[in-house]
């Protein structure tokens, strides 16, 4: 059976980030600093009759203790991100059987500073990428 | 019965069928200009007749990198080919448009902001079609 587009494009993402990466959301005892990507847009996408492609916006962030590590985080992410899929000038995304993702752009950035149980402030910085995909058959 | 809103056109240029690629949407323009031919002293009110019957037809095609040579086969400006089309496929009974037509127009862009490439055909009419749409052509 062939991924969902999504599944596909999750997996890619936690082979690229690494294992201090997490899909959707994270547990509250796991240690910072950590990487943690979530939809935040798109689907399916019609662009001819006998091909499925599809275009997500992923929210990509790195989440730390300190400003420094939070920042240093988000340019880590887009090194490992911009321009990474197959049509860009720079492919480097680990390949997926069932779906191809042809572009990725760095979109919108996402800055937050939250206070963490009550004193404690941690650091969020990263960006929204925007993702090309279209079906291998 | 249902009104058509299906993407499931069949469309032909000499010998390539570009059913996979076509993007977007698709126009069929029939049209005739027509003449004064208002005669008579003291008249009143404008007579015409219809002049010679032409036709224009666009798509626009996806540029798919690995089909990208067959796609493009008979995509040349100046190219006279047999123009085949079908709204609803090319299933035995269904309404079709076939006639010589010219490509007189070919128009790529490409965006830096990563929109998918698309060739954009304009076509004219070349001679009698053989089948209308409006004069209830059918495969």
């Amino acid at each position: 059976m062939t991924d969902a587009p999504l599944q596909a494009l999750f997996e890619v993402l936690a082979s690229k980030l690494g294992s201090s990466a997490y899909p959707s959301s994270v547990d509250a005892d796991v240690a910072r600093p950590y990487t943690v990507f979530s939809w935040a847009g798109g689907g399916r996408e019609r662009m001819r009759v006998r091909a499925k492609n599809a275009r997500y916006t992923i929210s990509v962030k790195r989440v730390a203790d300190t400003l420094e590590e939070a920042l240093a985080g988000n340019e880590t992410i887009s090194a490992a991100l911009d321009d990474s899929g197959s049509q860009d000038y720079d492919p480097r995304l680990p390949s997926h059987p069932d779906w191809e993702i042809t572009t990725v752009t760095e979109d919108r950035e996402i800055f937050l500073e939250e206070a963490f149980e009550g004193a404690v402030h941690i650091y969020h910085s990263g960006h929204q990428y925007v993702f090309t995909m279209e079906r291998r058959n | 019965m249902a009104a058509i809103n299906g993407n499931n056109a069949y469309l032909k240029f000499g010998s390539t069928v570009f059913n996979a690629y076509w993007t977007k949407e698709l126009t069929y323009n029939p049209s005739v200009d027509t003449e004064d031919v208002t005669a008579g002293s003291g008249a009143t009110h404008i007579a015409r007749e219809a002049k010679l019957k032409d036709n224009k037809m666009g798509f626009k095609l996806l540029y798919d990198d690995t089909a990208h040579a067959a796609e493009i086969a008979d995509v040349d400006i100046g190219s006279k080919e047999t123009l085949i089309y079908g709204p609803e496929s090319n299933v035995a009974g269904k309404p079709c448009f076939s006639g010589p037509m010219i490509l007189t127009d070919v128009k790529l862009s490409q965006s830096v902001e990563k929109i998918f490439l698309a060739y954009e055909l304009s076509f004219v009419q070349a001679g009698a079609p053989t089948k209308t749409l409006e004069g209830g052509g059918t495969f």
